[in-house]
């Protein structure tokens, strides 16, 4: 049996998250609060000023949400996971869970990293369902629109698409006609995950060279290659995770292949799970090629 | 007549890859305790614990550190070796915890189911390595005035146990320390790295309070059937409670004086029933000339642990034979060893 956790990126937070948990993590709460300049508790549970949903407020919150639930599930169960994985922002909670680097210097990261990632705009993203990556790709590439960059590979049929406000405006009908059942636009003030955050990444690149970070205890799933990291590049990859594509399908499918494979979600939300149950259901009837297929 | 015996349990810092080898390949009971253990840690660890402490090692000397494998190895090992004497027909006057080695005593005295005492130090185990920043701890060989003699060597540095009158324990974070070895080394004072990484015993594992303080409220508690001495109060526990359980983490360890309280009701037999026999030496230390007190080891870094306990329960029949001679009208009633064990 391999226990697998997943810790969900930016989309899964709503007020009232961490709601029970923060009471019993009063110690590791004060050094999120002292670390961002805000009562993290307040923001999550009752979000006052409507900040929530923007990305600066949005990714230290679910950091501290997401670490404080994996917390909490040791306090309950004792139980550690064979492997860790995150979606996007959440790989930084599989990064904390591997112990490859402390909880403070999470919520420094992600902090950050939020900011870095809210300065851009003049962008979007949208969600395409019901179209494969390639047909979205032919599709745009047929209508010469190359503006355009694939964000989030969550499952073989739900795309995530970066790019120019415009531009999205102008996708949304090649798209549609190349038979997406649905194009929904994201809630967020940036192109993440695309060509158009380079400057995000440059710079998160300069700021992670001041630390110091521990092999990781767990093995850890990379965004960007869709495979364990391998130690001595993890600053880099997370750096380039700003600008590339969330590989998730491959490394649900990957995960999948280790022996027994059990999932269980640590964050607010059940997302990854849904996304999962699609990966497995898209997954499944296709016949393994060369690829090993245990239970 | 017969000294009323105590055994001790050690706790972090006395463990070592390889402890109780010997006992492992050759007395049953203790390697099946440490199989069935061993099988509830990999439930929750994803590793076997067993494998962790007897695999090969290119380095013996390797010292043996991460916390999540030592705080449930303690404990294990300690219940194994203490199962063993048991079912060889010996049985405590008195349990003397130290530090971690309480949740032993707890266990022996029947006042911890053992499942739950393995499962709470997982779990505190666990907790600390994701929350508390590492430290280290350093044993210095010499008075603990040491500390008010020069208070700018032990900036930052807390002094967590007090073990005989010439060896006490401190606990920093690691910068802090380097400092205070070259401080040592420069005046000739031995000194010894425990194989600690977090600075137990100090209040930078306040930041775990609440998450243990209720990880160990939801562990049943029953009376004590054995007494038990706790160096953390250094006399009797009273009663146990997740209160003490937190206090035996974070507060000071006065073994020295919990021994020097004890002598006063002496002669005892000092069963050390750690990994390493440390905790007999400290006993040692602290005994002064007159005493009747005796001291035995039965496991160590030096192996024979067979024939160790071998010569406990020699003496403990000797003593045994000469206490009845003296005392014939009801032999039957003493809880005296298993004739069929010699």
């Amino acid at each position: 049996m391999t226990r697998i956790y997943f810790f969900p990126g930016q989309g899964s937070q709503t007020v009232g998250m961490g709601e029970g948990i923060f009471d019993r993590f009063p110690e590791q709460v004060a050094i999120a609060d002292a670390e961002l300049g805000y009562s993290v508790p307040t923001l999550c549970l009752r979000d006052p000023s409507n900040q929530l949903n923007q990305t600066r407020f949005t990714q230290p919150a679910l950091f501290v949400v997401n670490a404080l639930s994996f917390l909490n599930h040791l306090f309950e169960t004792g139980k550690l996971p064979g492997i860790v994985a995150g979606h996007s922002l959440g790989e930084y909670n599989a990064l904390f869970a591997a112990g490859v680097f402390d909880f403070q210097t999470g919520v420094k990261l992600v902090k950050q990293r939020a900011n870095l990632m809210a300065r851009a705009s003049g962008g979007g993203m949208a969600a395409v369902v019901g179209l494969l990556p390639d047909q979205i790709r032919q599709a745009l590439g047929a209508a010469a629109l190359s503006s355009i960059d694939i964000a989030n590979l969550n499952s073989r049929t739900q795309t995530v698409i970066s790019g120019p406000a415009k531009d999205l405006e102008t996708s949304q009908t090649i798209l549609e006609q190349a038979g997406a059942q649905l194009f929904k636009r994201l809630p967020v003030s940036a192109a993440f995950h695309s060509r158009y955050m380079a400057e995000a990444e440059h710079d998160f690149g300069v700021f992670l060279e001041s630390f110091v970070f521990a092999e990781p205890r767990i093995p850890v799933i990379s965004n960007v290659t869709a495979r364990l990291h391998d130690s001595s590049k993890i600053k880099q990859m997370l750096a380039r995770q700003i600008t590339q594509p969330v590989r998730w399908t491959e490394s649900m499918q990957w995960l999948l292949r280790q022996p027994g494979p059990e999932f269980l979600e640590l964050g607010p939300g059940n997302v990854l799970t849904g996304l999962m149950r699609r990966i497995k259901m898209e997954t499944q009837p296709l016949p393994a090629h060369g690829d090993r297929v245990s239970t | 007549m017969m000294k009323k015996m105590i055994w001790m349990f050690a706790g972090q810092g006395a463990q070592y890859y390889q402890m109780g080898r010997e006992l492992y390949e050759r007395e049953p009971v203790f390697r099946q305790f440490m199989e069935r253990a061993d099988h509830l840690v990999r439930e929750l660890i994803n590793e076997s614990l067993l494998d962790v402490i007897y695999r090969h090692r290119a380095n013996r000397f390797e010292p043996f550190r991460r916390l999540l494998h030592t705080h449930p190895a303690i404990l294990i090992f300690e219940c194994a070796i203490a199962e063993v004497l048991v079912r060889r027909g010996l049985r405590p006057d008195y349990l003397l915890g130290y530090s971690l080695g309480e949740y032993a005593c707890l266990v022996l005295s029947g006042a911890i189911s053992f499942e739950e005492a393995l499962v709470a130090l997982i779990k505190q185990a666990e907790l600390v390595e994701y929350c508390v920043p590492c430290g280290q701890m350093l044993a210095i060989l010499d008075s603990a005035d040491l500390i008010d003699r020069h208070p700018e060597a032990f900036r930052r540095c807390v002094p967590v146990a007090y073990n005989s009158p010439r060896n006490f324990v401190v606990s920093a974070p690691t910068e802090a320390l380097t400092q205070l070895q070259q401080f040592l080394k420069a005046r000739g004072i031995l000194f010894v790295e425990l194989p600690v990484d977090y600075p137990f015993h100090t209040p930078q594992i306040d930041l775990l309070r609440t998450v243990s303080e209720a990880i160990l409220s939801r562990v049943r508690l029953s009376s004590l059937q054995i007494p038990i001495i706790t160096a953390e109060q250094g006399g009797f526990l009273n009663k146990p409670s997740a209160k003490h359980l937190w206090d035996v983490t974070r507060n000071l360890v006065d073994f020295a004086k919990t021994i020097r309280q004890l002598e006063a009701s002496g002669p005892y037999l000092y069963v050390d029933l750690g990994p390493s026999g440390s905790m007999a030496t400290a006993v040692k230390y602290n005994l002064n000339r007159a005493s009747q007190s005796e001291f035995l080891i039965v496991s160590s870094p030096f192996g024979h642990e067979g024939k160790n306990l071998e010569s406990l329960l020699e003496k403990r029949a000797a003593s045994l034979r000469t206490a009845n001679s003296f005392r014939v009208e009801n032999p039957g009633s003493t809880g005296r060893p298993d004739g069929s064990c010699h």
